[in-house]
């Protein structure tokens, strides 16, 4: 049986590369694996040490949690696989996007890594980076580019 | 999905493309299509008159039958490279600019994806050929990029 990665994050337009995603799936008889990857935990907490007579900030904004990734990715789940029987799972992940899209990519033995292009100008992607390039350039699998139109 | 678009040309990567696009094709019961495009056709014979009693520079022997024979070697191509892939591939010739070309015969066929290849140089870097940069930009239906190892 096929194994289909579909890499998610918050953007609006993750639904329709997930869509396609399962689209393709479907067709193969394929199973899915969603992954999420959590970057740099720490830019969502601020903290600044007290001076003076200011007496600090400290921010801890758990919106990006594991737990709460976790139930993202279930809820998305969810939403896709009503009405089907595909075989699907999640996997919640740190550090690099891309690389470590690429890691699980191997290690669970994916066919093909779906993923979506927001941009119009894949020169400009080329130029700039982004996850999507980048796990494009070093995939060693197949990669179903879903584009997604701003 | 039910239609898969593979676009050819004589590199000899070409075949990796096309064996990738048919898997995907076969796995799914999809229809697939070998599409080649013939580019500048005009070229391929040159005649321009003489001057300062220079004599006519002419290649090749113009003839109305040029196209058809353009045609014929590319569509025999083409049927070639589907009997070598033990596959039934539709086969479709037409001129004009590649990536457009491929774009237009996608849309008039309602192909469900776009089968590509990227080229690896190196492990960590992979060319994207013009067109198929040209191809990914504009395509509203998701492409199949397949790696190319050297």
């Amino acid at each position: 049986m096929k194994k289909i990665l579909i890499p998610i994050d918050y953007h609006p337009t993750s639904k329709r590369v997930v869509e396609e995603g399962f689209k393709l799936a479907r067709g193969l008889g394929a199973r899915v694996c969603l992954i999420h990857v959590i970057q740099d935990l720490q830019l969502y907490h601020m903290s600044h040490p007290g001076f003076s007579a200011y007496g600090g900030y400290h921010m801890i904004r758990n919106v990006h949690s594991l737990a709460e990734a976790q139930k993202v990715a279930e809820k998305i789940l969810e939403e896709n696989t009503q009405d089907s029987d595909i075989e699907s799972e999640i996997y919640i992940s740190k550090g690099d996007p891309a690389l470590a899209i690429l890691d699980y990519a191997t290690s669970w033995g994916a066919d093909i890594v779906v993923i979506g292009t927001h941009s119009q100008n894949v020169l400009e992607k080329f130029l700039t980076g982004s996850v999507a390039t980048e796990v494009l350039e070093r995939a060693k699998i197949p990669v179903y580019m879903v584009p997604v139109k701003k | 999905m039910k239609k898969v678009l593979i676009p050819l040309d004589y590199h000899p990567t070409s075949k990796e493309v096309a064996k990738a696009g048919v898997e995907l094709a076969n796995a799914m019961g999809a229809k697939a299509c070998l599409i080649h495009v013939l580019e500048d056709i005009q070229f391929y014979n040159m005649s321009y008159p003489g001057f300062f009693g220079a004599d006519i520079y002419s290649i090749g022997q113009f003839s109305p039958k040029t196209d058809e024979e353009s045609y014929e070697v590319a569509r025999e191509f083409l049927s070639k490279a589907s009997k070598d892939l033990n596959t039934d591939c539709e086969v479709f010739v037409c001129e004009g600019d590649t990536a457009s070309a491929i774009l237009k015969y996608a849309k008039e066929w309602e192909a469900d994806t776009i089968v590509l290849g990227t080229y690896s140089h190196n492990v960590l870097q992979k060319i994207i050929g013009t067109v198929a940069a040209r191809v990914i930009e504009k395509s509203p239906v998701p492409i199949y990029m397949v790696p190319i190892e050297k």
